[in-house]
Formats: C-alpha cells, sequence, structure tokens
C-alpha cells in the first residue's frame, strides 16, 4: 500500500514538473503582446481622460498617454470601449490588456482593495471624487445629512460609488460616468458621485451648464494609474516608459493640452 | 455634435446590427436543419444529446450565454479565441457575438422545424419511398418545401424577435447600434437619436415583413 | 410457379399478430382482390408487399426474383429496398399527391430522379458532351410523353398544369394512379382506393381501375367494393384476423361462399349497401 501511495506521489510530481516546465516555456504577457504589435486599453467615454472630439477622433489625456507609451515600447494602443463593471472580467479574459481610463488607486465599493484585482502601474495623476448636483438644488444639498434618502448614482465599480452609497441609501448604479451625467441633467436622480478631472471638465458649460460641483461634501484625494493583468511584466515596461515620459516633459506637454497640469505627478518613477 | 456626425456614428452601427443579424439569420437557418435532424435522429445517444443541448440554449438567457462564450474560454482554459481586434467589423467580439446568437437561434429554429416535419402527413415519406425515392430526395423534393411554407409564420417571429435582440450584442461591447449610442451619443444629453433609432427598426422589421408576405403569397398555390 | 408467390408471410406489431402465414398466388395479367373487415391485415400485407412494412418471415418471389426471403429484407440497404419497391405500384387511399408539384410534375417527378441515376451510368459509356446532352433531352422528352399518355388514359389531360389542391378527390386518386403507372411496375397495388372519396366519386375511379386491366398489367386490389371486386377480379381473397379464410375466383367466392365468416361478412356489407 506504502508502495502504491509512493509511485502515485512519484508520477503526481512528474506530471507537476512537466506542467511547471511547459509553464516556463509558456510566453510572457508581454511577450504575446509584443507579438500582436498592439496591446488594447480599455475605456469607458470620459472626458478629459478618453473621448471623442468635435472631429470625431478620439482624444483626452488617457489617449495621448497611452499612445506616447505606446509609441516608447514600439507598439500600437488600440481602445475598447467596454462595460465598466466587467473591466476585471475583460481583462483577464485578454479582451483588454490594461484598464487605462482614470482609474482610481483604491478600493472597489464593497472596500475590497483594486490590488486584489490587478497591478498598478505608477500613479500618475490626482483626482478625488466629486458630488454634482443641480444648481437649483445647491442651497437644499448642503450638508452630507441633507443627502439621506436623495437619489444617488455612480457608475457600477467605480471609486465613487462607495461615497454614493455613503451618502444615501437610495442608490442606483449606471453603466458609465457619462451615462451618471445624463441621469442627472435629465432629473431621474438627485446627485451623483464622479472623478473630479471629470466634472471639472464638463459640470457648469455647455451641456451640463445648470449643474455644479457641490461643495458641502468634501472628499479625500486619490491618484489615478493603469490597471494591468496581476503578475503581469507588461507593468513594469510600462513603468518603464512612463518615467520617460515624465522625465523628458511629453507627460506634461499633454496634462497641459487638458488643463490638468495641477493634477499630473511630477517626477513618476525617478528614485 | 452635428447631425451628420451623429448621422454617421449611428450608420455604422446599423451596418453592424444589419450584419450580425443577416449573418445569423444565413447560419442559423441551415444549423438549425442540422440540429432538426439530430432532434429526431433515431440513434437515442445523439438524440438525448440534441434535446439537452437545446433544452440548455434555450433554457437560458441569452446575454449569459453571450457572456459565456467570449470570457469563458480565455478565463477558464486560457484560450484567448476572442481577444483578436480588426480593422473592419469581425474583430473577437463581433464573431463571439455572431456564434452565440448563431446557437442560440438554431435551437428555436430546429423546434420549429421539427415541428413542420411531424406535421407532414407520414403519406408523403410513404408515397416518396414507393416511387423509388431516397431518403434525401424525399425530404429535399418533397417534405421541404411544404416543412418551408408551414414554419413561414413561426420562423418570421422569431427573426423578427433576431433583429431587435441583436441589441444584446452590446453586454459584450460590441459596437452595433444601441452600444454606439449608449456610449457616445446618450452621454452627451442627446435623445434625438433614440427616435431615429426607432424608425431604423422600425423600416427594417417592415421590410422583412413585406418580405415574409411576399413568401407566404409565393407559396400560397399549394396547401401542406 | 406463379408470376407473384407469397408464402407463409407473418407480421407482428409488438405482440398483435397481424399476418398469420399468409399465402398467395397471381398469374401475369390477373387482378386479384383481397377483401375482409377492418382490422384482418389486407392493409398491411400490401404494405409488406411494398416494404413499407418488414415481414417478420416468409417469402415473396416475383417473376423468379426472390423479394422477401425471411426476415432477411430488414438488414437490407435502402438502395436494394428502393430496386425491390420499384417493382411495386402503390395507389393510397389517401392518395398523398405532392402539393407542391403539378399534376404533370407529380407523374414525371420520379422518372426524372431515376433518369438521373440512368444518366450517370450513361456518362461512363459516352464520353461526348452533345451526345450526352441530346441523350438527356430525348430521355425527357420521352418521360414527358409517357406521363401525358397517362394523363390521357386518366382522361385528365386537360389537368397537366393544375395543382392538386384544385383538383376533386376523384381526379386526385385518378392522377395517383397515373404517378404509379408512371413507373411501370410489375405489379400495381391499390389500398382502397375509393375509401376516402364521396360516393358520387368512386365511379370514375374504379372505370379507370378497370381501364388498366389488359394482359400486361398485373393488379392487386384492396377494397370494399363488393360489386366493383366481383367484376374487375379474376381472383378473390378474403381475409380474417390475419389469414386467407376463402379464395377463388369470384363466382366462386361470391356465389357458392364456403366460409361461415365470409357469409357473415357479405351479409353485413349488402345491409350496408342497402341502407
Amino acid at each position: 500500500m506504502k508502495k502504491l501511495l509512493t509511485v502515485l506521489l512519484a508520477s503526481l510530481l512528474c506530471v507537476g514538473a512537466a506542467i511547471g516546465l511547459t509553464g516556463c516555456k509558456a510566453k510572457s504577457d508581454y511577450d504575446k503582446i509584443k507579438e500582436k504589435g498592439y496591446f488594447v486599453c480599455g475605456i469607458t467615454l470620459f472626458n478629459p481622460m478618453n473621448y471623442f472630439n468635435d472631429e470625431d477622433e478620439l482624444v483626452g489625456f488617457d489617449t495621448e498617454f497611452a499612445n506616447a507609451v505606446a509609441e516608447q515600447l514600439g507598439l500600437k494602443a488600440k481602445f475598447q470601449i467596454i462595460s465598466w463593471s466587467a473591466k476585471y472580467l475583460e481583462l483577464n479574459s485578454g479582451a483588454i490588456d490594461c484598464i487605462w481610463n482614470g482609474f482610481t488607486y483604491g478600493n472597489e465599493s464593497d472596500g475590497v482593495s483594486r490590488t486584489e484585482y490587478v497591478d498598478f502601474s505608477y500613479k500618475y495623476l490626482l483626482n478625488g471624487q466629486c458630488v454634482v448636483t443641480s444648481t437649483a438644488n445647491l442651497s437644499v444639498l448642503n450638508s452630507a445629512a441633507a443627502f439621506a434618502g436623495k437619489k444617488g448614482m455612480a457608475e457600477g465599480g467605480s471609486a465613487g460609488e462607495e461615497l454614493a452609497q455613503s451618502l444615501s441609501s437610495v442608490y442606483t448604479a449606471t453603466t458609465s460616468q457619462a451615462n451618471a451625467l445624463l441621469e442627472l441633467k435629465s432629473g431621474t436622480v438627485d446627485f451623483i458621485v464622479i472623478d473630479a478631472t471629470m466634472a471639472n471638465a464638463l459640470v457648469g458649460q455647455g451641456d451640463y451648464n445648470t449643474l455644479s460641483i457641490n461643495p458641502a461634501i468634501e472628499t479625500e484625494i486619490e491618484e489615478y494609474a493603469i490597471g494591468f493583468r496581476k503578475g503581469s511584466d507588461f507593468t513594469a515596461k510600462v513603468n518603464e516608459a512612463i518615467t520617460t515620459l515624465s522625465a523628458n516633459g511629453k507627460l506634461a506637454e499633454i496634462a497641459a493640452e487638458y488643463d490638468l497640469s495641477s493634477a499630473l505627478i511630477e517626477n513618476i518613477g525617478a528614485k | 455634435m452635428s447631425f451628420e456626425l451623429i448621422n454617421s456614428k449611428l450608420l455604422v452601427g446599423f451596418g453592424t446590427t444589419c450584419l450580425l443579424f443577416l449573418l445569423t439569420l444565413v447560419l442559423s437557418l441551415p444549423l438549425g436543419l442540422l440540429i432538426m435532424f439530430g432532434l429526431k435522429c433515431p440513434f437515442k445517444p445523439i438524440k438525448w444529446l440534441c434535446n439537452v443541448f437545446v433544452w440548455a440554449i434555450r433554457g437560458t438567457p441569452l446575454m449569459l450565454q453571450l457572456f459565456v462564450v467570449f470570457y469563458v474560454p480565455s478565463m477558464l482554459f486560457g484560450l484567448r479565441i476572442f481577444s483578436f481586434t480588426s480593422t473592419t467589423v469581425f474583430d473577437g467580439r463581433f464573431i463571439a457575438a455572431l456564434i452565440t446568437f448563431v446557437i442560440n437561434y438554431a435551437c428555436y429554429f430546429s423546434v420549429i422545424f421539427r415541428g413542420g416535419v411531424d406535421n407532414i402527413s407520414r403519406g408523403q415519406f410513404e408515397a416518396g419511398k414507393v416511387l423509388g425515392m431516397t431518403k434525401s430526395q424525399i425530404f429535399f423534393k418533397v417534405i421541404l418545401l411544404q416543412v418551408i411554407k408551414t414554419v413561414i409564420p413561426p420562423v418570421s417571429n422569431e427573426v423578427i424577435t433576431l433583429v431587435k435582440d441583436t441589441s444584446l450584442a452590446r453586454v459584450i461591447s460590441v459596437a452595433e447600434i444601441f452600444f454606439i449610442n449608449e456610449t457616445e451619443i446618450l452621454t452627451k444629453a442627446i435623445v434625438w437619436p433614440l427616435f431615429y433609432i426607432g424608425v431604423f427598426f422600425l423600416l427594417f422589421v417592415g421590410l422583412l415583413t413585406v418580405l415574409f408576405n411576399y413568401i407566404e403569397k409565393k407559396l400560397s398555390y399549394f396547401k401542406a | 410457379m406463379a408470376y407473384l408467390e407469397v408464402q407463409n408471410l407473418n407480421k407482428s406489431f409488438g405482440k398483435t399478430e397481424v399476418l398469420k402465414g399468409i399465402d398467395l398466388s397471381v398469374e401475369k395479367g390477373e387482378v386479384l382482390s383481397i377483401i375482409g373487415s377492418s382490422g384482418s391485415g389486407k392493409t398491411t400485407l400490401l404494405r409488406c408487399m411494398n416494404f413499407l412494412e418488414f415481414a417478420d418471415s416468409g417469402k415473396m418471389i416475383l417473376d423468379g426474383e426472390t423479394l422477401i426471403d425471411g426476415d432477411s429484407v430488414k438488414k437490407e440497404s435502402e438502395n436494394e429496398l428502393r430496386k425491390k419497391r420499384l417493382n411495386f405500384g402503390l395507389v393510397f387511399q389517401s392518395f398523398n399527391l405532392f402539393p407542391q408539384y403539378s399534376v404533370l410534375k407529380n407523374l414525371t417527378l420520379a422518372p426524372t430522379l431515376l433518369l438521373k441515376e440512368r444518366f450517370k451510368e450513361y456518362k461512363k459509356t459516352e464520353k461526348d458532351g452533345q451526345k450526352r446532352k441530346e441523350w438527356l433531352a430525348a430521355e425527357k422528352k420521352a418521360i414527358n410523353d409517357d406521363c401525358l399518355a397517362l394523363l390521357d388514359r386518366v382522361g385528365l389531360t386537360e389537368k397537366a398544369n393544375s395543382y392538386p389542391c384544385e383538383l376533386s378527390g376523384g381526379q386526385s386518386q385518378r392522377v395517383a394512379i397515373a404517378r404509379a403507372l408512371a413507373l411501370k411496375p410489375k405489379i400495381l397495388c391499390f389500398d382502397e382506393p375509393t375509401s376516402a372519396l364521396d360516393p358520387e366519386l368512386t365511379g370514375e375511379v374504379l372505370k379507370v381501375i378497370k381501364g388498366l386491366k389488359n394482359k400486361d398489367t398485373t393488379m392487386i386490389i384492396v377494397t370494399h367494393e363488393m360489386g366493383f371486386a366481383k367484376s374487375v377480379s379474376d381472383k378473390v381473397i378474403f381475409m380474417a384476423d390475419g389469414i386467407v379464410e376463402e379464395e377463388g375466383t369470384p363466382k366462386e367466392v361470391f356465389g357458392a361462399t364456403k366460409s361461415e365468416k365470409l357469409k357473415a361478412f357479405l351479409s353485413n356489407v349488402t345491409d350496408k349497401e342497402g341502407e
């Protein structure tokens, strides 16, 4: 009996070793990306990070940032609009290669750190969550307590979800931050929580001139970073490129173009 | 955004919708026929397998199937078969959606076809036999057209449902008309395209209705 | 040995024995009528002879060729069965015309499909494309002419381009008879050809069947029309409970009835006809 067990264990070990070896031979994530010649960034359309300008070109800080990194690596960047709540599924299934869309380094709304799901790049941009209401409502919704029972909304799986839920128990998740703005404008919700970068770029002007950033709620400062598959060697490659772009001023140039100079983190990755 | 820009975006999205619809239809009808043969197979294991398959496909939401087809191969088996991109509409997402739709609709069609064949009197098969026809001659020369005639109304129902079901492909980010509208237009607080899209669909379904009426009329010369 | 010999044919459906050792024989050009009450096995006998059902045991020999030998038919290939079936034509009670085809196409369909097989054979011997074309055109024309002639024989030339749904029951059955004849079967079988018809329409069909009678056409007719059986048949078989209860010429069977069952059957039928 003992002998049989030994034989069994030994053969199991052999099989395990064989799998391990083939595992070593398997191509790394970055090898696969190099082979393709491009990497796919999972995005939602969201001003000023990734959006279509009047000429119908995909522009934005993150768009140009990704293109610059791609150039550094001798690759191409492709952009795929995804459903934000499916971002980890998209990433792990290989349908996208990174989450690069004003992705906050922090927690999911359930309090689980996003580092459980992805490997982050260096942080590159400061951001905060921002409560937006209609301008007419500013005087009513003037304290955190006043939000109780009001209809709140944020993008499902976004950094703002936690705040929205803590302000009011009447909460609905939507598919994108842009959608949340639309809902607020049409009056179907009373307040939304979105990224400060986006709110600064859109609220109080153009289509959204009836809306205001609500100063009653103060939020903590957060940072944006790029999310990669856990254990991917692509992260280090992108980090190298970011360090270069930060040092040579290219990143500052892009930030200036999108009015984000004050939010940009300087000397990224410098020792 | 200007009208021209929105119009061109919507047209591109509608093109994808139409392509998804047409390819699904063209591929699912013959596959439905094949599954129908499986459902009627005298060899029990095949018949049983086909029945279970049809049950599983008809018994689960199309949306779930889209997720399973697109994400599961790579998540569970490391096969990144649908992660490729393309300069044309035929990227991995589109192909995954197409495969899902074809399988889903083929199952519905197979059951409709089975009903159609079961409705044909046994005498038609026997008449073919005593006239020395082979099984395939009996099916294709005698039975098929009669089946087509009897299944046109239920099939037209399914086809019209398919037109509208294509919008489900947006859950795996296939850039069909609703996805484009949802991500690029509606978010700019522009709502008139909703009516525009409504008109697209009405025209499309109207066209299909005319087509099916025409086929029905064409086949009205005989009684199956 | 007779032209067609059936010996000791047996057939069961599950535990129900439908045919219990049927023997019969028909000479070439003869008309055999099979009579009997419903459930006596007449139709099953006919269907076994046409290979729509498979006999469990017994023999059937036609023109010297053994078609059924024990239960061998069950193991035979589709193609073998097709060849055997072509020895017989069968006219169904419910016509079973192909509704999507015109009357003429109903007749030409099967011969044309068979022509395709013959053409494949012909192609092996003839390499000249032009000759092949001519051969095929001539054969097609022959089929067409044959079928038109058959339509004339059943008196329906003017219906050649009509569809089955435009025909009366009697006309449909006449087309079905012509369709069965189009393949020139050695034996033409009728399965209660007038049972699905209104009484006033049976006459035209029976007239057509009578008109077919000549030295070359061998027919087996399962029928409930006693008068017709009496006048058209050379031989009559009375079946009851899966066996041949009585057989003979019409005179013997109807005039000098021996079996009690047949006597009861006949009086029953005449009563009904009298009503």
